[in-house]
């Protein structure tokens, strides 16, 4: 109870960051293959127009 | 010694013969208190299941001990604290209605005895009876219960009245958890299990006032860490607002106009406070208009006499950022409101830390204000005006010699890295700024290293290096492509000079680890040039499986050198792929790390391409592997666990196939040599599917998976992915909420109806 007086929820204390870190790193891992299956949003919009 | 050998079997009688003395007439009043501790602590201790066959004896002897008729306190309260300890293995007796009369009756008459002690502790028995046994607590609530707590509340004694409080927050809690349950089962179409019955709105008009007034109780000199029902109200009030949601504003604006202004400043206090404590839970379009009223008011009380009026004004502000930003960033009051959080920065410690998050908070708001259509960074925003000024104000806090109080040199520096990674293009020359500013204190703290000898110090010290990395990393991220390898030497010689001087702190390496993969990922191939100096450090995280999360920073980052550096990446192969199939192997490695792996081994894979070949063999062995793990499926935990496992193989594999396949396929020989593997990946993928606990990334990465075998290996996949279990998974994905699975199911479906045309 007593760590929820006066709460400040932060989303940059030393444990959000890091896994906000592994979090990007995750999603640059998803980008970079999409961007290999031409999926990132330019190509795959032009992919639609044909 | 109880909890040691009853679980062996090994001293079976001992819980007869303490309920015996308790129950035995002719037992001293020495001896039944005696005998009630000791059940109290063998069932505070034990393993709940171990007792279970035995929980009537205890629970008779309990009972004895707590009866009104029983005339010492001594084995009264003695016998509370035991039921205390034994209410989660009675569950059996709660279930029927006359034992759960009973007991109750007796929890309910021990509230009223005269000795405090007991009362508290019956009290407390409450608390846990509302958070076990909730279901069941109507029949108690209108007739004992309200009344009851009611009055522990108001008691002048702060014990009984902490309890009577923390009933009700109990309450509050169980039916937060009621409602997302009700939300949760109406999405998924069924009934939910239990459902509330709305105590807490219930009691709301008869709560409010008694805590309202509690909350005028403070002290002039408070305690921080001193738990009070001053503070326990505040949280209460809280819960209430998150709880009953609209239905809180109506009782407790009132009071919060009555004596935002009250010449006493406890009333102002709790005022304020009161105010701040039903920010979360109303619906923000009614709470919009109020905030707006009452933000001149707040942004006054943050020059109030009182710090403790200052420090609930700062908290208040801190958290209409959060909760409410729209309400701020106005023309009407922004720039009044900017004015008094900078120079509320000289506060006192408390006061300045709530305004550093008040920072943090409205930078993020800004920027999501600004919201360009494309996701960019704004040409500019609402904070670029004063950007400067607060920046450097942050800094001078960051430097406060006072800052190890009350958490506020962390809290500047969240605050000042919220402000960089939220900051508009106008900003970088201060972006800039900044930077070579961090660099300096790096390089002054890391001169400090010898100097520091008291344990205190060293904790500090250790805190601001691993702060300083994380500011670097908030301004690196910004950093143009052709800023960034003009400060990078700087930046590498301090963060290799911080793995050197920083053996045996994790903490540290970690988040210099997470620097450098920023570093890695702003430079490209850039990095290149400190890959020798850095190499050696990068293996002794891979080793360090000790402290685990360094290792899967050295891990991660090894996958961003990887889309760095891309076949650059070969001369490092060897050394890497072995020290990561050691850690596989190793079972002193934790086993959160090994999912991180396999997705590297996809990273590595799709950097070297064809040199990939090397290790294909034993890769491809260890995915075979761990891709038919199994874990005990009553422990979410370890569900969770699997599914990471899972999307680590996933992502290997997609990777394997993407960078074998290189720009040739599918006539590549090398895809060859993954060919006999395709029936294990589209059979594991068959799992997947059929388990109904896969997560929705894991879907994704599934649909990823089979449209990369698509384009790598043509009509010749069809046989494999051209049936039911794979189409439905498909289908499964293109419906899904998420993004990601959308377009990677309709990707793959179209690829393989691409295949289909071409060979009909």
């Amino acid at each position: 109870r007593f760590s929820q007086y006066k709460m400040k929820s932060s989303d940059s204390d030393q444990n959000s960051r890091r896994k906000n870190i592994l979090d990007e790193q995750k999603s640059r891992r998803f980008n970079f293959a999409n961007h290999i299956r031409k999926l990132t949003a330019g190509s795959w919009n032009s992919g639609e127009a044909k | 010694i109880a909890c040691t050998e009853l679980p062996q079997g090994i001293w079976p009688t001992v819980i007869a013969q303490l309920t015996q003395n308790v129950t035995n007439p002719a037992s001293t009043e020495m001896m039944k208190e005696s005998s009630l501790e000791a059940i109290g602590y063998i069932c505070q201790d034990i393993d709940p299941e171990t007792l279970q066959t035995q929980s009537n004896e205890i629970l008779t002897a309990i009972v004895h001990g707590m009866k009104k008729e029983e005339p010492s306190n001594h084995v009264r309260l003695a016998a509370t604290n035991a039921l205390l300890n034994s209410l989660e293995f009675t569950k059996a007796n709660f279930d029927k209605d006359s034992e759960r009369h009973f007991i109750m009756q007796v929890v309910c008459e021990a509230t009223q005895s005269v000795d405090t002690r007991v009362r508290v502790a019956a009290l407390q028995c409450l608390v846990k009876i509302m958070s076990l046994y909730y279901q069941y607590m109507e029949h108690y609530m209108g007739p004992a219960l309200f009344a009851i707590t009611i009055e522990a509340m108001k008691s002048d004694i702060d014990e009984i009245s902490l309890q009577g409080i923390e009933f009700w927050s109990t309450v509050c809690d169980e039916e937060v958890d009621l409602a997302i349950e009700l939300s949760e089962a109406a999405e998924a179409g069924r009934p939910p299990e239990r459902t509330s019955r709305f105590y807490a709105k219930g009691a709301l008009q008869y709560l409010v006032p008694i805590l309202l007034v509690i909350l005028t109780r403070q002290e002039e000199f408070d305690d921080d860490d001193e738990w009070n029902p001053c503070k326990a109200a505040g949280v209460c009030l809280m819960l209430l607002a998150t709880c009953c949601e609209d239905d809180m504003v109506q009782h407790v604006l009132p009071f919060v106009k009555d004596h935002i202004q009250d010449l006493d400043w406890k009333y102002r206090d709790a005022a304020v406070m009161a105010f701040g404590s039903i920010l979360e839970g109303p619906d923000p379009a009614k709470l919009k208009p109020i905030v707006e009223q009452a933000m001149p008011m707040l942004i006054e009380l943050l020059k109030d006499p009182s710090v403790i009026v200052r420090d609930t004004a700062a908290w208040t502000v801190g958290r209409v950022c959060e909760i409410l930003p729209d309400a701020v960033i106005n023309e009407q009051y922004l720039n009044l409101l900017l004015l008094a959080l900078v120079e509320g920065l000289n506060s006192e410690p408390r006061v300045a830390s709530n305004i550093c998050w008040a920072f943090s908070s409205l930078a993020e708001a800004a920027y999501e204000n600004a919201g360009t259509p494309d996701d960019s960074e704004p040409e500019t925003y609402c904070l670029s005006s004063c950007f400067e000024t607060v920046v450097e104000k942050l800094i001078q806090t960051t430097d406060r010699s006072d800052g190890n109080q009350h958490n506020l040199r962390n809290a500047a520096y969240e605050a000042l890295m919220e402000m960089m990674k939220n900051s508009a293009k106008d900003c970088y020359p201060i972006v800039q700024k900044t930077t070579l500013v961090i660099l300096e204190k790096l390089d002054r703290v890391l001169q400090m290293e010898n100097m520091i000898q008291m344990s205190q110090d060293r904790s500090q010290y250790n805190d601001l290096q691993s702060l300083l990395c994380a500011t670097l990393q908030s301004v690196l991220r910004k950093m143009t492509l052709e800023d960034a390898p003009k400060i990078s030497d700087q930046v590498m010689s301090a963060l290799l000079q911080m793995f050197q001087t920083s053996t045996g702190k994790g903490g540290v390496q970690e988040d210099a680890l997470l620097a450098v993969s920023t570093l890695a990922e702003v430079l490209g191939e850039n990095f290149l040039k400190y890959m020798e100096a850095f190499k050696p450090y990068l293996c002794l995280g891979l080793k360090n499986y000790a402290e685990y999360q360094v290792c899967i920073a050295a891990v991660g980052l090894v996958g961003d050198l990887c889309r760095g550096l891309g076949q650059k990446m070969l001369p490092f192969c060897d050394e890497i792929m072995m020290m990561l199939l050691e850690n596989l192997g190793n079972i002193n490695v934790n086993k959160s790390v090994k999912p991180h792996i396999l997705s590297v081994f996809g990273d590595l894979a799709l950097a070297i391409g064809p040199y990939f070949k090397n290790y294909l063999e034993v890769v491809l062995t260890t995915l075979q592997q761990a891709s038919q793990a199994q874990v005990d499926k009553t422990d979410y935990d370890m569900i969770d666990y699997l599914n990471e496992l899972r999307e680590g193989c996933l992502e290997a594999y997609t990777g394997i196939v993407q960078g074998l396949k290189g720009e040739n396929s599918p006539d590549n020989a090398d895809l060859a040599l993954l060919q006999p593997h395709v029936g294990h990946m589209i059979s594991f993928i068959e799992h997947i599917a059929l388990d109904e606990d896969h997560s929705d990334s894991n879907i994704a990465a599934c649909c990823g998976l089979i449209g990369d075998l698509c384009t790598a290996f043509g009509a010749s996949i069809l046989p494999f992915v051209d049936k039911e279990p794979i189409s439905s998974l498909l289908t499964k994905g293109r419906r899904s909420k998420s993004n990601k699975s959308k377009t990677l199911a309709t990707w793959a479906t179209k690829e393989i109806r691409k295949l289909k045309n071409a060979s009909s």
